[in-house]
C-alpha cells in the first residue's frame, strides 16, 4: 500500500467513526427522551392520585401527627421479613435437594411439603402455627410464629426457584466432578451451588419484596409492624383511610429501596455472562 | 469436617430457637407470675376510651389503668400484649400471656375455655343509626334492616336466632329485637361504625355495639345516634386461660382485687377519669 492510500483509508476510517458516534449520540438522546417521558407520566399519575386523595377529605394534620408512630413499624416489618426469607432459603434448599433426589423418602417429603403449603392460604398457616401448635404443647410467641409461618410458606414456593437453579447446571460439569471423585456434598458445594446462586438470587429478591407486604398478615398475632400500627390508630380515631394510606406509602418506599438493591445485585451477578451493550465492539 | 460442623451449628441454632420460643408452664400461673415478677396481660387496643394508643403511641385507657392497678396490688410489674380479639377469646393461650383485661363479656360459651373473674364494669348493648336517619325511631323498626357488628362479640350472638346469648353475672336480655334481615360482621365494631358513617343505609342501616362506642364516635364527629334503651348489659371481667394450671386461683385472686377496688372507690375513680360517669356499678 502506498502512503497516500494509507492516509486515505485513515480518513475514511475517521468518517465511519464519526457516523458511528452520531448514531450512538442519537440513540442516547432518544433514550434520554424516553426516560424523561416516563418520569413525566409518573409525576402526572402521582399528582392525579394526590388530587383523588384530596377528594377523600383526608385529615392531613392527623396524618402528620401519627406518621412517626406508624413509621416505627418499618423496622419490625423489615426485620420479620429478613428473618423469614433466611428461613425460607434454608427450607427451599433442602426442598430442592429433596425434589431432585432419587431417594423416594426425600422426594416424597419434599413434594408433600410443597403441595400442602402451596395448597393452603398463608393466613391459615399463620393461625395453625399460632393457635394449633399450643394444643400439642408447642407454644410459640407471636414474632417467631409469624417468622416460621412466612418462612415455611415462602420456602415451598422458593423450592421451585432453587430446583430450577440447580438443574440449570450442565450435565457435563456434574459428570466431570464425579470423575474427579467428588462426593455429592462436594459437588453441590463447590460446583453446583456457586453457579446456581447466580440464577437463584434474582428471583429470591423478588420473593423478598413480595414477602415485605405479606408480612402484614402477622398483625393478627399482635406484632406491632406497619399494618398493625396503622389499623389500630385508624380504628380508634375513625380515620382508617388516613392511616392506611400512610402504611401503604411506607410499604411502597421500602419496596422501592429493596428493588434498587435487587437490580444492583442482579447486574453484578450477571457480570461476565451478559451481552455487551452500548459503545464498543 | 466442615459439613459436620455446619450440621452441628444448624442443630444447635434450631435448639436455641425452640428454647426461645417454647415457654412451658410447669407450676401454677400465680407461681409463674410471682417468680417472674411480671404479669403479662392481653388487651384489645381497638377501643377508646377502654384500650387504645394515645398521642405518644402508648397503650392507654380504662382497661390499661385497671390492669396496672391489678399488677400493683399483686406486687408485680405489668407487660401488655395485643393479639387479635379472636385469638384472645379462642382460649388456649399457651402461657404467652397470663390474663386478659380487655373488656371481655362473661358468657357461658366463653366460660368453656376461660375462667372469669367478678365483673369490674358494665357496658350497655345499644343500637345506633346514622344521624340523618328518620325511619328507625324505635328498636322494632330494625325488622327487615341490615345491622353491622364486630366479629366474636356478644352482639353477634344476640342477633342470631339460633344461639343463646348466655351472658353471665346475673345479667338478662332486657329487650329482644327480632327479624333483623341481614347481619354484617366486621373485624371489629369500629369498622361497622365507619361503614355506617358513609351514609344512612348506604351499606348498613344500623349497628349494634357498646353504648360507649357510639358515644365516643359521636364525640369524634361521626354522624351516629343511639336508638332506644340498652337491650342488655354486659358484665365485663378479667379472664384466664382454663387450660393453664392454676387458672382458677389466678381469677380468684383478681376477683379479690376487683372487689377491693370496687369498695375503695378506685374503679369509680378510673370510670370518672375515662368515661366521665359511673360504669362500674351494676345497672338497675
Amino acid at each position: 500500500m502506498t502512503p497516500t492510500g494509507d492516509a486515505q483509508a485513515k480518513a475514511q476510517d475517521i468518517g465511519v467513526t464519526e457516523i458511528k458516534l452520531k448514531h450512538i449520540e442519537a440513540a442516547r438522546k432518544a433514550k434520554q427522551r424516553f426516560i424523561l417521558w416516563v418520569a413525566l407520566v409518573w409525576v402526572v399519575i402521582f399528582a392525579a392520585l394526590i388530587i383523588l386523595f384530596y377528594q377523600f377529605n383526608l385529615d392531613f394534620k392527623f396524618m402528620l401527627k401519627y406518621l412517626p408512630f406508624i413509621m416505627k413499624g418499618v423496622g419490625t416489618t423489615v426485620y420479620v421479613s429478613i428473618l423469614s426469607i433466611v428461613s425460607a432459603c434454608i427450607l427451599a434448599l433442602f426442598g430442592a435437594l429433596g425434589r431432585l433426589s432419587k431417594n423416594p423418602i426425600f422426594y416424597g417429603v419434599a413434594t408433600f411439603y410443597i403441595s400442602v403449603i402451596r395448597g393452603t392460604p398463608l393466613i391459615v398457616q399463620i393461625f395453625v402455627i399460632y393457635l394449633g401448635l399450643p394444643q400439642m404443647g408447642i407454644v410459640i410467641s407471636a414474632v417467631p410464629a409469624g417468622i416460621i409461618a412466612l418462612g415455611v410458606n415462602y420456602g415451598a414456593y422458593m423450592t421451585e426457584i432453587f430446583r430450577a437453579g440447580i438443574q440449570a447446571i450442565g450435565r457435563g460439569q456434574i459428570e466431570a466432578a464425579h470423575s474427579l471423585g467428588m462426593t455429592y456434598a462436594q459437588l453441590m458445594k463447590r460446583v453446583v451451588l456457586p453457579q446456581a446462586m447466580r440464577l437463584i438470587i434474582p428471583p429470591t429478591g423478588n420473593e423478598f419484596i413480595a414477602m415485605l407486604k405479606d408480612s402484614a398478615l402477622v398483625n393478627f398475632l399482635g406484632v406491632w409492624e406497619l399494618f398493625f400500627r396503622a389499623v389500630k390508630i385508624g380504628r380508634q380515631n375513625f380515620k382508617s383511610m388516613e392511616t392506611l394510606i400512610i402504611a401503604g406509602l411506607f410499604y411502597w418506599l421500602v419496596t422501592i429501596f429493596f428493588q434498587y438493591f435487587q437490580s444492583r445485585l442482579e447486574s453484578r451477578l450477571a457480570k461476565g455472562t451478559r451481552k455487551a451493550t452500548g459503545m464498543g465492539h | 469436617m466442615n459439613r459436620k460442623r455446619f450440621l452441628m451449628a444448624l442443630m444447635l441454632s434450631a435448639g436455641f430457637f425452640l428454647l426461645w420460643t417454647v415457654s412451658a408452664a410447669f407450676a401454677g400461673v400465680l407461681e409463674d407470675i410471682k417468680s417472674k415478677g411480671e404479669i403479662v396481660i392481653s388487651t384489645d387496643a381497638n377501643y377508646a376510651p377502654q384500650s387504645f394508643l394515645n398521642d405518644k403511641g402508648e397503650l392507654d385507657g380504662f382497661d390499661i389503668d385497671v390492669s396496672k392497678e391489678v399488677a400493683k396490688r399483686m406486687g408485680v410489674k405489668v407487660k401488655f400484649v395485643t393479639p387479635d380479639w379472636d385469638l384472645i377469646v379462642a382460649g388456649k393461650w399457651g402461657a404467652r400471656w397470663d390474663l386478659s383485661i380487655g373488656s371481655m363479656t362473661i358468657t357461658s360459651a366463653r366460660a368453656e375455655v376461660v375462667d372469669f373473674s367478678t365483673p369490674y364494669y358494665y357496658t350497655p348493648a345499644q343500637f345506633g343509626v346514622h344521624k340523618k336517619n328518620t325511619t328507625i325511631k324505635k328498636l322494632d323498626d330494625f325488622a327487615g334492616k341490615t345491622v353491622g357488628l364486630g366479629s366474636g362479640t356478644t352482639y353477634e350472638t344476640y342477633l342470631d336466632p339460633n344461639q343463646e346469648l348466655g351472658i353471665g353475672g346475673g345479667e338478662k336480655i332486657i329487650y329482644q329485637v327480632k327479624n333483623v334481615k341481614n347481619i354484617r360482621i366486621y373485624t371489629t365494631d369500629m369498622e361497622a361504625v365507619q361503614d355506617l358513617a358513609l351514609g344512612d343505609g348506604l351499606r348498613i342501616d344500623g349497628v349494634l355495639t357498646s353504648g360507649f362506642v357510639i358515644q365516643e364516635a359521636g364525640k369524634k364527629g361521626i354522624p351516629i345516634k343511639v336508638v332506644g334503651d340498652p337491650v342488655y348489659y354486659e358484665p365485663l371481667a378479667a379472664a384466664s386461660d382454663k387450660a393453664r394450671p392454676g387458672s382458677a386461683d389466678l381469677v380468684k385472686k383478681v376477683s379479690e382485687i376487683f372487689q377491693a377496688m370496687h369498695a375503695d372507690g378506685t374503679l369509680t375513680k378510673f370510670s370518672m377519669k375515662w368515661f366521665g360517669f359511673e360504669v362500674t356499678k351494676k345497672a338497675k
